[in-house]
Parts: structure tokens; C-alpha cells; sequence
């Protein structure tokens, strides 16, 4: 079943999105948060770097008005994959509204992975995510750091390993090819010099490729 | 708390505007190729940025490592999850070496 597959194929990553949302809950409650907010943050703007930059923001001094930005430049991809997908999603706009919420880049990213969005894969996938990304902000809130820095398990290599695993069948395909390399030279290009989120929202630009050859 | 509800809301205005608007709807046959082609360029793009940005700066580390283990068990037909963890495993070495 679609809704299965979605819970299996995003499941080790679910273990990663755990272990960073234990270090979000702990980071935010260091940096003055409180109990409730951090877990308030998780249930509605579910998405880790914007949650991780907000925080950060606000814990080295800097005002609402930067944490805010920096977050929503960091979530404004979340446009062109949402208009990616658009089409697959099914049934009234409250519910439409509903299930979006469960899209972010691991859960949209293995439900476009068979070369056609399944709504079903990204449903379950993501509601997965959804479940340990604020289970585990609570339980950092609560809890404590006993787990200590996720990266030192390499969780951070994870996530670029499972896009280009998702990518990789695409490139067989010529126009695919040029979009991804187009996209992948923009963001690099613009690390240095764009905020954080505004690479991969400028990466968006090279499925334009696309119009010309379409 | 202000803060946490902004930047909540923006995100699920942000999430909701394609799925919500433009569901169900007749997109020309061209839109749809530049469409198409939005996932392997957004995805290259959080290959790069996952892999090897900080804040507004490069950093190369063992993000770097476990990448070039993906390539391998990808070119090797590995499936998803092992690709994954093998991904992981060379990082965490990289890192404790």
C-alpha cells in the first residue's frame, strides 16, 4: 500500500528527524524559549533548518524581526515544491490545506521519487516525520541533551545521501540532467553570498530548462 | 511566543499556496514540462546545500565523506535505506578518525 511505502521508505530518516528534533528541543529551551513555544514551533512550521536558524537567531541576541526572515527565506522553497506537486494532491481545500502541511524535503522528496508524486507516499511518509519531529522536540524540551550531537553518527550526512539517492534515476534523462546540474551549480554559487534557503529557492530557476526544449 | 506563531503561519501559508490553488487544475502542456523538471533541480540543489553549506559560507567536512559512499552504493544499486546508512557510517568514521 502507497501509505506503507511512504512509512517505509522515510523511516530511517524518521530516526535522524528524531534525534535533530531532541537537539532543537534542547537548544531552544537554552536559548530561553520555554517549554511550550519550542514544541509549538515544531507542530506548525515543521521544518528543520527554519526552526534550528530561528533559534539560533534568537539565542545569539538577535532580534524577532531577523528570526522570523531568516526562517521564512529558509521555508520559502517550500513554494516551488509545493506548486511541484500540486496536481497529485486530491479532495476539498481543507483538506489539500491539511496534508501540504506534511510536505517537507525528505517526505515530498520520496514521493517524487518514483519519477511520479504518489500523495499517498508523501502522506505517510510525512506524517511519520511529523510524529517524531514533535515528539522529539518534546522530549528535548523536557528531557535533556543524553543523546549528545547527532552528527557524531553521521545523521548529517544522511539527508544529502537520500536526495541524491532520489535524484540519482532521473538523470538518465537528458532535460532532468541539465535541470539538475543547472540547479545544483545556481545553489552553489549562491551559498556564500545569499542567506541560507535562498540557494534552493534560486535552484528552482533551472527547471526553466524546460520551456525551451519542452 | 510572537515569533513562533509568525513564522508558523507564514509556513503554512508557504506549504498550502500550490496544493490549495492550484490543485485540479489544467496546466498547459509546457508549464507542466518546466514543472516537471522543478524536482531534480530543487533536489540537486538540497544535495549541494546539505552537503557542503554553512552560513553563507562553504564548510567541507565529513558531510563530504559519507556523500562519496552514497555515489558508490547508488552506482552499485544499492537500495534506498542502505545507501542511507552507509552514507551515516562513513561520516561517523570520517569523524572519528
Amino acid at each position: 500500500m502507497a501509505y506503507k511505502r511512504g512509512i517505509r521508505l522515510i523511516a530511517p530518516l524518521a530516526v535522524a528527524g528524531f534525534a535533530f528534533a531532541l537537539s532543537f528541543g534542547v537548544l531552544a529551551r537554552a536559548a530561553g524559549m520555554g517549554a511550550f513555544a519550542p514544541i509549538a514551533m515544531s507542530a506548525t512550521t515543521f521544518g528543520g533548518s527554519a526552526q534550528f536558524a530561528a533559534v539560533s537567531v534568537l539565542h545569539d541576541g538577535g532580534g524577532a524581526v531577523t528570526a522570523v526572515v531568516a526562517a521564512v527565506l529558509l521555508n520559502l522553497r517550500y513554494l516551488p515544491i509545493g506548486i511541484s506537486v500540486a496536481s497529485g494532491f486530491t479532495g476539498g481545500a481543507v483538506r489539500r490545506l491539511l496534508e501540504s502541511q506534511l510536505v517537507v524535503d525528505e517526505s515530498w522528496a520520496v514521493s517524487v521519487g518514483g519519477g511520479r508524486f504518489d500523495r499517498r507516499v508523501l502522506v505517510g511518509a510525512g506524517g511519520l516525520l511529523y510524529v517524531c519531529w514533535v515528539g522529539g522536540t518534546a522530549l528535548g524540551v523536557v528531557g535533556g541533551s543524553a543523546l549528545g550531537d547527532p552528527n557524531r553518527f553521521g545523521l548529517d550526512a544522511a539527508f544529502p545521501a537520500l536526495f541524491l539517492a532520489l535524484v540519482a534515476p532521473r538523470l538518465r534523462e537528458l532535460r532532468a540532467l541539465y535541470a539538475a546540474l543547472l540547479g545544483g551549480a545556481l545553489a552553489v554559487a549562491l551559498i556564500p553570498v545569499a542567506p541560507p534557503g535562498i540557494p534552493i529557492v534560486a535552484a528552482s530557476a533551472a527547471c526553466l530548462v524546460g520551456w525551451r526544449r519542452g | 511566543m510572537l515569533t513562533v506563531l509568525v513564522v508558523g503561519a507564514a509556513t503554512i501559508a508557504i506549504k498550502a499556496t500550490g496544493p490549495v490553488l492550484l490543485a485540479g487544475r489544467e496546466l498547459p502542456r509546457r508549464l507542466l514540462d518546466v514543472v516537471d523538471l522543478l524536482a531534480p533541480a530543487l533536489l540537486a540543489a538540497l544535495v549541494v546545500t546539505q552537503a557542503v553549506a554553512g552560513s553563507r559560507r562553504y564548510v567541507f567536512d565529513a558531510r563530504l565523506v559519507g556523500l562519496a559512499a552514497a555515489v558508490v552504493a547508488i552506482r552499485l544499486r544499492a537500495p534506498l535505506l542502505l545507501t542511507i546508512v552507509v552514507a551515516a557510517l562513513a561520516a561517523a568514521v570520517a569523524r572519528a578518525v
